[in-house]
Formats: C-alpha cells, sequence, structure tokens
C-alpha cells in the first residue's frame, strides 16, 4: 500500500488534478450546443478526473478539486452556474466516492473485488449530479424544477456511461501520470501502480 | 483493487433508473388533458396564469427583463438577458408538465393543465 502522503503531495496533486478538471470543462465549454438536449444535460468530461481522484485518493481530495471546479465555474459562468455546479458536484462526488468503496461480499474467488465498474459508478454519479443540480435550481429559482429530471436520467446515463468508459481508458495514463511526482525514484513506480 | 470497466452489477444501478425515467416520461403522455395553463412564477411566486385554450391568437408579456410568448399552442420564453440562454433554447411548452427555467432572472414557466382524476393519480 502507499505511505500517507505529505500534506505537499497532497496539494500538488489536488492541484494537477484540479487543472485538469478545468481544463476539460473549458474544452467541452467549446464544443456548440446541441438543441435537443435538455438543459443541464452536458457530457461532463471533467467528471472522468473528479472519479478518478474519488476511486483512487478519497474523499477530501476529490471535494477539493470539485471545489476548484466550481471556482472556476464562479468566474467563468457567474454565481448561480457556480451553485448549482457545485451542489451537483458534491452530490456526484459523494456517490463516486460511496461506490467505489463497495465491494463482493460472500465466498467464491470474486471476494473483496471491486463491484461495480467504472460505467456503472459514473452513470449513477451523473444522475446524482443531476439531482443535485435541480435541487440547487429548484432553490433558486423558487419552484421545483424537477419535471426535467426524467430526460436528465436519460442522458445522464448516457453520458455517465462514456465518462466511465473515458475513464477506464485513460487511468493507466493518469496513475503513470501521478505516480511520477509521487516517486523519488522512478523505479518504484511500477510497483506503486499495481496496488490500485 | 481490480475494478472492470464495466461489471454485470453496473445493470443493477442502471436499469432501474433508466425505466424509472422512462415510466416519467411516457405516464403523463396517456393522460386526457384538460384546459392547458402556463403558469409564471417569478421569485418564487405565482405572477401570472394564462388559459391557453382560451387565447385566440399569440400574446406577448414582459416579467422582469424576461419576454414570454403565450399562444394557443403553447408558451415560450422569447428572451432573456441571463448568459446561458437555457430558458429560450427549452423551446415551446406545449404538454402537462413541461417547463423552462431561467435561474438567474428567477423566473419559471410551468404547463399545467386543470385538475381532473386522472391529475390525481398522476400527480
Amino acid at each position: 500500500m502507499r505511505d500517507r502522503p505529505s500534506p505537499a503531495y497532497r496539494v500538488a496533486l489536488i492541484g494537477i488534478l484540479s487543472a485538469e478538471a478545468v481544463a476539460l470543462s473549458f474544452l467541452e465549454s467549446l464544443i456548440p450546443a446541441v438543441p435537443f438536449l435538455p438543459p443541464g444535460a452536458k457530457l461532463g468530461l471533467s467528471n472522468v478526473v473528479v472519479m478518478f481522484a474519488a476511486v483512487s485518493f478519497g474523499l477530501p481530495s476529490t471535494l477539493a478539486v470539485i471545489l476548484v471546479k466550481s471556482l472556476f465555474t464562479l468566474v467563468a459562468r457567474g454565481l448561480s452556474a457556480a451553485l448549482i455546479g457545485l451542489c451537483g458536484g458534491l452530490f456526484s462526488g459523494l456517490a463516486m466516492f460511496a461506490l467505489s468503496r463497495l465491494t463482493l461480499r460472500g465466498g467464491g474467488k470474486n471476494k473483496g473485488a471491486a463491484r461495480f465498474g467504472y460505467i456503472g459508478i459514473s452513470a449513477v454519479s451523473a444522475v446524482c449530479h443531476n439531482i443535485g443540480q435541480l435541487a440547487a435550481a429548484s432553490v433558486s429559482a423558487g419552484t421545483t424544477l424537477f419535471a426535467y429530471l426524467p430526460f436528465l436520467i436519460l442522458f445522464g446515463l448516457l453520458f455517465g456511461s462514456v465518462t466511465g468508459t473515458v475513464l477506464g481508458v485513460v487511468l493507466p495514463a493518469l496513475r503513470r501520470q501521478t505516480a511520477v511526482f509521487t516517486d523519488k525514484k522512478k523505479n518504484k513506480i511500477k510497483s506503486k501502480v499495481k496496488d490500485q | 483493487m481490480k475494478r472492470k470497466i464495466f461489471s454485470g452489477t453496473d445493470l443493477f444501478l442502471i436499469l432501474p433508473l433508466l425505466a424509472a425515467a422512462l415510466l416519467a416520461i411516457l405516464l403523463p403522455g396517456i393522460k386526457k388533458d384538460g384546459a392547458r395553463h402556463a403558469v409564471i412564477v417569478l421569485d418564487g411566486e405565482t405572477a401570472a396564469d394564462v388559459n391557453l385554450d382560451a387565447l385566440t391568437g399569440p400574446e406577448r408579456h414582459t416579467f422582469g427583463e424576461v419576454e414570454i410568448e403565450f399562444s394557443p399552442e403553447g408558451a415560450r420564453v422569447l428572451a432573456s438577458p441571463c448568459p446561458d440562454k437555457i430558458c429560450v433554447r427549452t423551446g415551446l411548452l406545449t404538454k402537462n408538465g413541461d417547463t423552462a427555467a431561467c435561474v438567474p432572472e428567477r423566473i419559471v414557466v410551468k404547463i399545467v393543465t386543470e385538475k381532473n382524476d386522472i391529475d390525481a393519480i398522476a400527480y
């Protein structure tokens, strides 16, 4: 197992992951709006990084990345978008963390293995993101907006599955990146990367 | 911990959500419609209630800085000063439950059908 990380390591890690999340959400904002999508439905590419944090580094790091991402939204898109995004991010971050910690019980050779795949965790987290967004939007609009929820669930499941697949594909690269600046000696990288 | 991109148990997460969403989308469509009203909620309070089926032609009204068009077909947000224009992009609202929200302007347009027995069950 990894040694307990130093504060400097944590700050550096959170900084890199946050920068990646912000860059991804900026890149995604360059894609023109698709007319048939329900309002608030987006691919959510930056959640690839948030989910990597949730799966690999625990809740505090995940929440830190979500907070930095919301600060970027605050600067780029204003207060109401930032609050809605923060609420959605907190809901989905908690869901990612909880689901990623569940393991298979009972006998058999799979005991202790991860219970859910990246697609399952990501799809449910995307839906939780939508629920959080709607809750915040409903509060600030002063009336319930949950009429949107069924449509958001459909697209949340779809886009969540896509981002979950993306995470599964880019995971080796993300691990290599964090391992490079974790280890003083590069020859240790292999043994450290294996344990996740 | 070894984790797959897709595990069979993921279906236990995804399928119930998918079924619930499809049901919630399809069920209100079955319902017979009474007279449709467009309800405007501004700052959390009902600012207007327009019976769309009683209109003869399109009418435009401004609430705060948001311009809304009511017509026998439905209601839509024509213009809003907000940055995202989500409310405008939502387009024409026609069915019971259709909603367009402009959160920055704190205004929501909803289509509500007049209460009947089926309404009471569905909502």
